[in-house]
Formats: C-alpha cells, structure tokens, sequence
C-alpha cells in the first residue's frame, strides 16, 4: 500500500506546483509565495522516492506514473469546484503522506 | 497538424472508444468472470482446483485433442477450455476451485468476453486483430498530434473552465488527455506491440518462410514439439508435477496448465508460471512427459528481445497489477475513454450551428457508441443473470444480446434528436447499472450486504455498477438541462 505515501505527496506536490501559477493563485484567492515551486517539486521527488523504495521498484515506478494522473485529477477538481481549500488541502497531503509513509516503511 | 489530428480521430474515434471501454473492463476481467459465475466462489488452493479439474477432465472428456487450464491471477478459480465438436465455436469450457468435483458454474465467456473484444472485435481471424491494431497506430498518431498542437500544455496544465461551451469541451478533452498522458502513450504503444505478427510478420516470413512451426517453437521454446503418437497412455498423476513446478518457480504461482493429447502415449504436460507473478507475460514454463510424469524440459525466459517484447506485452495486458494499480488501469482507461468521447463532440461543438449530413451523421453515431456501448456491455451483465444456468448455450446468447442491444441503440440514435436520445439513453443505463446489484442479489443470493461474510468481490462490483449509474443520471441531467422545453422557452422570453 505504497499509494499511502505516494499519493498524498504527489497531490500536494502538484497543488503547490499549481499554485505556483498566477492563474491558479487567483483561483485560490492565495498570496504568491517563491518557495512553493521548488516546494512542489521537491514533495513530487519525495513521492517517486516512497515508490521507488516499496518492496518491488518495477511496480512502484508503474504505479506512481498512474498515481500523478490520478493526483493531478483531485488538483483540477478541487482548482474548479473548491478553489479556496487547496493550499490547506497541500498542507494536509504533505503530513498525511509523511504518516503514510512511516506507515507503510514499519508495517 | 491540427487536422491531422481532427481527422485522425474521427475516424477511428468510434471504434477507438470500443476498444478502449471493453479494455477498461477487462482489467477487471477475472472479478467480471467470477461475477458472472456466481456458482464458483474461489474457495481453497489454486492447486487444488486444477486437480480437481484434472480429476473431472479424466473422467468426461479422456479422448480431446488436449486440455487447456487457467488458473486465475487473483480468483482461485481453474478455467478448464476443451475441444467438444458439438459445441458452436468448437469447444467449451468448465470452472473449478478447489471443492468442485462436477463443474456446475453456469457456462459464460464472462471477463473474457470484454478481453477477446478488445482486440478481436468477435470478427473472423485475422480482421478484428488488423482492424485494432490499425485504429491503435491512428491512435499514437492522434495522440502525437494531438501533443504538438497543444501549445499550452504547461500552462494550461491544471485549468477546467466548465462552461458547457466549446471552451469547456476542450479544457475536459485537454484535462483527460494531459494528466494521464504517460498511461495513454504507454497503453497505446504497448497496444500495438502484441500483434505484430499479424501488422508486421515480414520479419518472421524472412527468417523462417512458411515454416510456422519452428518459428512458434523458437518464439515460444517452452512450448511441447511432439504431437501424439497414436496409441493410448495414461496420464500420470498431476499433483507431483504441479509440486515440482512450484519447486522450480521458487515460490511463484501456477499460471497455465496444458495436456496436450491426455489420452495418448506421447502426452506432454506444460506448466506455465502465473502471470500475476512478475512484470513480463509467460516467464518460465516446465514440460513433463505425461505418461511418466518425468520433466522433460525447463524454460526461463531470458532472452534480451523476447524479455522486453514480455514485459512490453505484461505493461499493456496488465496481470501482474496489484489492487491499487489496477484500479490506476482502470481510472486512467476510462480517462482515455472521456478523451475519445470529448474529442468526437468538440468536432460537434466546432461545427454549430451546421445542418450537413456529416454533422447529423456523427452526431447521432456519438450517441449509439458513447452511451449505446456501455448499456450494451450492462445487458451483457443482465443476460448473464436471466438466461437460465442450465441453458447449454448461453455463452452465446449473451454475446448475441451484447450486439443487438448494441445494434438497438445505435438504431435509436439515428431516429431520434441527438440531444433528446443522449438524455434518454443515459436514463436507460443508470437504470441498467443501478437496477442491476438488486436484480443480481434477488437471484443469485450474493451481493453487496454480504461484504461483512467477507464477500468482497460482489462489494467492489455492486459499488461501481452503482458509481456508473450515479455518472449516467448525471449526465442525463445535464443532457435534459441543455435540451429541454425549459431552455427553449427561455430563450423565446430572451428573444420577445
């Protein structure tokens, strides 16, 4: 159950890459903030690495390219429909994902 | 490059969407078969099942041409496929686990239907194979295209403007296309590469001619080479094979089992390891001599071109996916789905107001394909249901309902007003997929309140018939918003 970890760290990974857009920034009625692009790609870096470590890399590799996607889908839907909660939302994802992790590496 | 792109996938978009949605299905194609095979509830071992079938194929059916065994990746169910001349495609098959001792599950192509149509489309050999695997080389090119005429890919990345307009059309059709897009290069290319043999087979035909045999035998060494010698044997006991072949996977599972000549002297018995095991597709198969039950040749797969062709074949065919990949399969098919079918009515949208015949004519062939299909695939599923279990053919019957509910949509669609006919049919397919766990229950006694006996499989399924015939009533709802004497009589109060 890798997905613990590496979903909630590839969406707020690619929350913050999208709030790294001035578009998106208006959407969400947030401030611009400078770290939240290398942020973003940092937590998409910590969610390849948590597939890449689980018990079979092949599969864990296959599995993130569907989990991004899968991610990214919950970004557009929450930027449409529930703009003003996603920076909490990332904020959310990162220790969900953390807890996940640590969940996932003891079990 | 944009009418590259237009053109590409107009084109084949119909076919496209077929194979794309039954592929979808078929990721779950074994849950789907033990759906549809309520009589057989995968108890016990694997191994056991397959003797068990054994057992039984001894018993009814010594004089085939040969026995043909598969166990499932994740059910443990045996399916056992043998030549009956009676039968209408020439053979028929039986499902096992390991406490079956006559095989009473009712007969049905189950999950296996949605698989062979993704790339057979049930036409005579080789044209469905021909047909898919063009449509899928128009689809990389769509898709290629389809890449470089995006100039906003980044910028647009995460934007959905969901107007109801053409802009909102396109944002969908770029959202579907865009987030999943490794999944679709990946499905797509992997797609092609299966059949090569019958898109490109002037390799084969110049290194071996017309000699088939030696070419299968080298593609495929763990396979028997000797056919039957004429005097009758007795197969020897399957359980010590089936042990030593655990012994030689080193702890994988059994995939396939293959008697060939059971009843004869020179009887071979292939065991392959399961697919569900690794990333690549037939890694390891063992042949025992089947009078003597002596192994007669091992095979692990290793190499170079035919390992990266495997794992190619594994990546598309996707057995050795666990739950969550799966259901990544499976989101990301039908998001592949929902490019099709957002593609094939932004052509629409680009083209209104338009009173051509092309325009009338795709207008309506969207309607039978997007929702026709899928109401198609659910009478599958309800055939399935109603057909008496004892009727020897219903396998067939199912397929043959499977077209003609299919035929009855597209018909309808024609008649009708495109915008009346989507809303419709989409109410006939949240009823079909919602009514249809209650219908299942009533008389198969299993179902969604059975989750707490552990009964998982009809849980998953019960929810996304009931997901699906949530996604339907929507999309009537907002077919009806936009279509109905309501929005008319707004727009003559708009205009007076």
């Amino acid at each position: 159950m890798t997905a613990l970890a590496t979903l909630p760290l590839a969406f707020s990974g690619l929350a913050l890459l999208s709030l790294s857009m001035d578009r998106h920034v208006r959407q969400a009625m947030a401030r611009q903030h400078q770290a939240r692009r290398p942020g973003g790609w940092a937590l998409l870096a910590l969610s390849l690495a948590a597939a890449l470590l689980s018990d079979n890399w092949r599969f864990g590799l296959v599995e993130w390219t569907g989990i991004i996607a899968a991610a990214a889908a919950l970004v557009v839907l929450m930027l449409t429909y529930r703009p003003r909660a996603l920076s909490a939302a990332a904020a959310v994802g990162t220790v969900l994902g953390l807890i996940g992790w640590a969940y996932v590496g003891l079990s | 490059m944009t009418g590259l792109h237009t053109w590409s996938g107009l084109v084949i978009g119909w076919l496209l969407f077929a194979i794309t949605l039954t592929g979808t299905a078929a990721v779950f194609s074994s849950e789907i078969s033990a759906w549809m095979q309520p009589e057989v509830a995968g108890r016990g071992e694997p191994r056991q099942a397959i003797e068990k079938a054994v057992a039984w194929l001894r018993q009814t059916q010594p004089h085939a041409r040969g026995w043909f065994l598969a166990a499932d990746e994740r059910i443990a169910t045996v399916h056992a496929l043998y030549e009956d001349r009676t039968a209408p495609r020439g053979y028929r098959t039986a499902s096992f686990d390991a406490i079956t001792d006559t095989p009473v599950a009712r007969p049905t192509m189950g999950g296996q239907f949605f698989y062979r149509f993704h790339f057979e489309l049930m036409l005579p050999n080789p044209w469905g194979r021909i047909l898919t695997s063009a449509a899928a080389m128009v689809m990389l090119i769509a898709i290629v295209s389809g890449i470089i005429i995006h100039k906003r890919i980044f910028a647009d990345f995460f934007t959905l403007r969901p107007t109801g307009g053409q802009r909102g059309w396109l944002d969908a059709h770029n959202v579907f296309g865009v987030l999943a897009l490794p999944f679709h290069l990946m499905i797509t290319f992997t797609g092609i590469v299966p059949l090569f043999k019958t898109t490109l087979p002037w390799g084969i035909v110049a290194n071996y001619g017309a000699d088939n045999a030696t070419a299968l035998a080298e593609f495929y060494p763990g396979l028997p080479r000797r056919g039957p010698s004429g005097t009758p044997g007795t197969l020897a006991d399957i359980g010590p094979m089936l042990a030593e072949a655990e012994r030689y996977f080193g702890g994988g599972r059994i995939g396939r089992v293959n008697i060939a000549a059971p009843g004869d002297a020179a009887s071979i018995v292939t065991i392959m390891r399961n697919d569900g095991d690794q990333l690549a597709y037939m890694a390891q198969a063992l042949r025992f001599d089947g009078m003597t039950g002596k192994l007669i040749g091992a095979h692990t797969e290793d190499r170079p071109a035919r390992k990266t062709f495997d794992v190619l074949y594994g990546l598309h065919i996707a057995r050795f996916a666990p739950d969550v990949s799966r259901w990544l399969y499976f989101v990301c098919g039908l998001a592949l789905a929902g490019v099709i079918a957002t593609g094939l009515n932004l052509w629409l949208k680009a083209r209104e107001p338009n009173k051509g015949f092309g325009h009338w004519l795709v207008a309506r062939l969207n309607v039978g394909t997007v929702v026709g299909l899928p109401i198609a695939m659910l009478g599958f599923l309800w055939a399935n249901r109603l057909l008496p279990a004892t009727y020897l053919e219903r396998s067939a019957a199912e397929v043959s309902i499977f077209f003609w509910i299919w035929a009855a949509c597209s018909l309808y669609a024609l008649l009708r007003a495109p915008r009346r006919a989507w809303g419709e049919l989409a109410i006939v397919a949240a009823l079909a997929a919602g009514l249809l766990p209650f219908v299942s229950l009533a008389l198969t006694g299993r179902g969604l309140w059975h989750a707490m006996d552990g009964d998982r499989l009809f849980l998953g399924f019960d929810l996304v018939l009931f997901a699906l015939a949530a996604l339907a009533a929507v999309i009537a709802r907002k077919a009806f918003a936009t279509s109905g004497p309501i929005r008319l009589a707004r727009k003559q109060e708009a205009a007076a």
